[in-house]
């Protein structure tokens, strides 16, 4: 009788104490956090923050998924106490636990981004794994113009963006992990995603040109010539150096920094059809292996040597000319990797005169030290600019799509 | 026959206990300090602090194998009386010490990570009660308890190592030597006191089978959790760097919530503050009833069950003494210093006054 009764009381006290309630906050009574906006401000000392809260009733159909969100924007001297404010705003408790995004406007980027990014790291409602953006503009601005055309949840359209990127290569995922971590290690520069808003005029800004040989121009977020459809649109990175935005990659500069991140599942790639430069061939094309890339130094100085194996599958071929037979296919991987071989080289000059080892060759040099004194004594962000770089691709066409070969039409 | 030295432990369960006692720091702020001294070369500090504990351990085997009785028989008949209350009330303070700190800082990242409403004290209340109530329950309890929870810690970690896979980057294991050799080497020797739990084989060798069992026991969970630890290093640099790793307050908990394979699968580290909490309480009751044990040996009771609730009182008043979580981790490494004599010293002595013994009773059989 005495042991039921102690067990009995036991286990009574753990049924209460164990149920996880003490703290717990009824659903409707927490506003939920998508994404936040961080802008500079003209008031020195103050910066602006904008909170885009969920309302899960206004989730559900795509005539209610404008009204499913609300963004409040305060100026304010930190974070927290834009967090402050926005509780004197709203009758519900601020809870970042699901934030999705955070939002750099462009002008913040610049001045130096990591004195603001940085805190996220320490409470416990933020998590490395959130996604980092910045955006062209201002962050406020594209939080107020994005209106998602598919998807009827915000929060579901922020993951699914970044989480298909890799279809294109045209933008990279990134989280605030990667980006502090990058920061700490002294192995390479920061890179966050790119996203801006877009006239959909249909006039568009070119920003890298066309290599000899390739077909597709690259453009930056908020410059494709487009119209209809969400505002909002992802192409392109911000590059850092030394803690702040030094510059903006287009679409296929993305696309290559994909590849010597190892991080590019495939996509497709318009090349000069070698034999009638009118025309173009299609392939879809990925990485054949992980990049091998290995850094070294001569004489103090770094020396950089990128070696990339693609290959791809032809998905379209304008001219009628038989690239299935293997003379023609030889021409076709040259072509594919001119175009590669110069792009890389393009890319990794611009990040060099930006002083921004996007790509983390410095990670590379590290096992060429023995300790991390002499590696940090070394400053690679400095000697990265200076560094020697020898470009090698390898283009292998490994299948004709569903075509075995093309028939001459007379 | 006392109540607490049974004789009826075997290997799983004592594989599971000495576990408990030696990981729990994995889950705390310990790994992020010796990473930033040892840098990427802390794997070869891990070795050097598990393998001297096995050493000393063997040293006490030989001991016992010596000489006849309890711990408290064998210090006294090998350094006296005054000898043997000197050496077991310091490895009462170092069990209870580390006992106490560890119980701060779970007390501590609950409320960081689980529950930032509740107050702190009633936090350690709550500790201190389950504490109580595995301890007053026994080694048996307590070592099933931990064989239990065991596969799930191991399960549970195995998983989060695989699913941070997309974020392991392999070059922040490089430069190879970290912060130097010699420094790796330094911490190595420094830190075994994180191993101090291996010579709870030794005070609680009347309740496992023989000898042989403690043994085994021994080698297993010196190679387990090295392996163990060498493998969450690797790992939680990989994911994090040195710089930014030795940053983290709590490595476990920061890789857990770390994993995000798609919209899908994310936000899973509620789950692991389950599992490191219940090894936390496992670790902090094995503390806890070693100390009580000695305790219970040194003043030939028959039982240690009345002295449980005043451990538990002790524990958690020492627990809630340092100010801020800053102060309770430094002291936290003061007591794993301080664990040192339990691993250099006293077995030491007792290692070669059992050599004199020896020798000196050859000597006189053969006048």
């Amino acid at each position: 009788m005495y042991r039921f009764l102690i067990g009995f009381i036991i286990l009574l006290s753990m049924s209460i104490l164990l149920t996880g309630c003490n703290g717990a906050k009824e659903l409707d009574k927490v506003g939920n956090v998508i994404a936040i906006g961080l802008d500079a401000c003209e008031e020195e000392g103050m910066i602006l923050v904008s909170y885009q809260f969920a309302i899960p009733q206004g989730e559900g159909s795509e005539a209610d998924a404008k009204k499913a969100t609300v963004i409040i924007t305060n100026k304010a001297a930190t974070i927290a106490e834009a967090l402050n404010l926005v509780n004197s705003q709203i009758s519900y408790t601020p809870s970042m636990s699901h934030t999705k995004v955070i939002v750099l406007g462009e002008e913040l980027a610049r001045k130096g981004a990591d004195e603001i990014l940085a805190p996220f790291m320490r409470y416990r409602e933020y998590r490395g794994s959130m996604f980092a953006l910045v955006a062209k503009g201002t962050a406020k601005e594209l939080l107020d113009k994005n209106k998602p055309s598919f998807n009827t949840s915000m929060s579901k359209y922020y993951e699914q963006m970044l989480g298909t990127g890799s279809y294109s290569g045209y933008y990279l995922r990134t989280s605030l992990h990667q980006y502090y971590t990058r920061t700490k290690s002294h192995s390479g520069q920061p890179y966050l995603t790119l996203v801006a808003i877009n006239p959909e005029s249909g006039e568009g800004e070119i920003s890298t040109e066309k290599v000899p040989g390739g077909k597709l121009a690259g453009y930056k977020a908020g410059d494709i010539p487009r119209q209809g459809g969400n505002p909002l649109e992802f192409a392109g990175t911000a590059i850092f150096s030394n803690n702040k935005m030094v510059g903006m990659l287009s679409t296929t500069e993305t696309r290559i920094l994909a590849m010597l991140l190892g991080e590019y599942p495939h996509g497709f790639l318009s090349v000069e059809d070698p034999l009638d430069t009118k025309l173009f061939i299609n392939i879809n094309l990925r990485l054949g292996a992980k990049p091998k890339i290995k850094v070294e130094r001569v004489e103090g100085r770094p020396v950089i040597h990128v070696s990339i194996a693609l290959e791809g599958d032809i998905s379209n071929i304008g001219s009628g000319i038989n690239y299935e037979e293997k003379s023609y296919t030889s021409l076709l991987e040259a072509q594919i990797t001119k175009v590669y071989e110069q792009q890389i080289k393009n890319l990794i000059a611009r990040t060099q005169e930006l002083d921004s080892d996007v790509a983390g060759f410095g990670y590379y040099l590290r096992p060429d030290f023995q300790s991390n004194k002499e590696f940090d004594d070394y400053q690679w962000n400095d000697k990265y600019r200076h560094a020697e770089v020898f470009v090698e691709v390898k283009s292998q066409i490994r299948r004709s799509g569903l075509m075995l070969r093309t028939v001459a039409a007379d | 026959m006392n109540t607490y030295g049974t004789g009826k432990l075997g290997i799983a369960e004592g594989i599971a206990l000495v576990f408990s006692l030696v990981i729990p720091r994995l889950f705390l702020s310990g790994l992020s300090n010796v990473l930033q001294e040892s840098g990427q070369l802390l794997w070869l500090s891990m070795i050097i602090y598990t393998i001297i504990p096995l050493v000393v351990f063997y040293m006490m085997v030989y001991v016992h194998n010596n000489i006849s009785g309890d711990i408290v028989a064998v210090c006294e008949q090998l350094v006296g009386k005054l000898g043997s209350w000197l050496i077991i009330v310091a490895y009462i303070g170092m069990f209870f010490g580390n006992s106490a700190l560890i119980l701060r800082q779970y007390a501590e990242y609950t409320l960081i990570t689980a529950l930032p409403e509740v107050e702190f004290q009633l936090v350690i209340i709550w500790y201190a009660v389950s504490i109580g109530i595995i301890c007053y329950l026994g080694i048996e309890a307590l070592c099933r308890s931990a064989y239990i929870v065991l596969p799930i810690v191991l399960g549970g970690l195995a998983v989060v190592f695989v699913l941070l896979t997309p974020y392991y980057v392999v070059y922040n294991l490089t430069p190879w030597q970290g912060n130097g050799i010699m420094v790796a080497i330094r911490i190595g020797i420094n830190d075994v006191g994180f191993n101090l739990g291996i010579l709870s084989l030794i005070f609680l060798s009347s309740a496992f089978q023989n000898t042989k069992t403690i043994k085994i026991i021994a080698l297993y969970v010196t190679g387990g959790a090295v392996m163990l630890r060498i493998v969450f290093t690797l790992v939680y640099t990989m994911v994090f760097g040195v710089e930014a790793g030795a940053e983290k307050a709590m490595p476990f908990f920061e890789m857990a919530r770390l994993v995000y394979l798609n919209e899908y699968f994310q936000r899973i580290e509620a789950l692991f503050i389950v599992v490191w909490v219940i090894s936390g309480l496992l670790s902090i009751a094995g503390f806890l009833f070693i100390g009580l044990y000695l305790i219970a040996f040194l003043l030939k009771l028959p039982t240690l069950r009345p002295i449980v609730p005043l451990g538990i009182v002790i524990i958690a008043n020492l627990a809630m003494l340092p100010p801020d979580i800053g102060y309770a981790v430094q002291v936290d490494q003061l007591i794993v210093q301080l664990s040192k004599i339990g691993i250099y010293v006293f077995p030491v002595v007792l290692f070669f006054m059992t050599l004199v013994k020896k020798r000196r009773k050859k000597t006189c059989t053969a006048s």
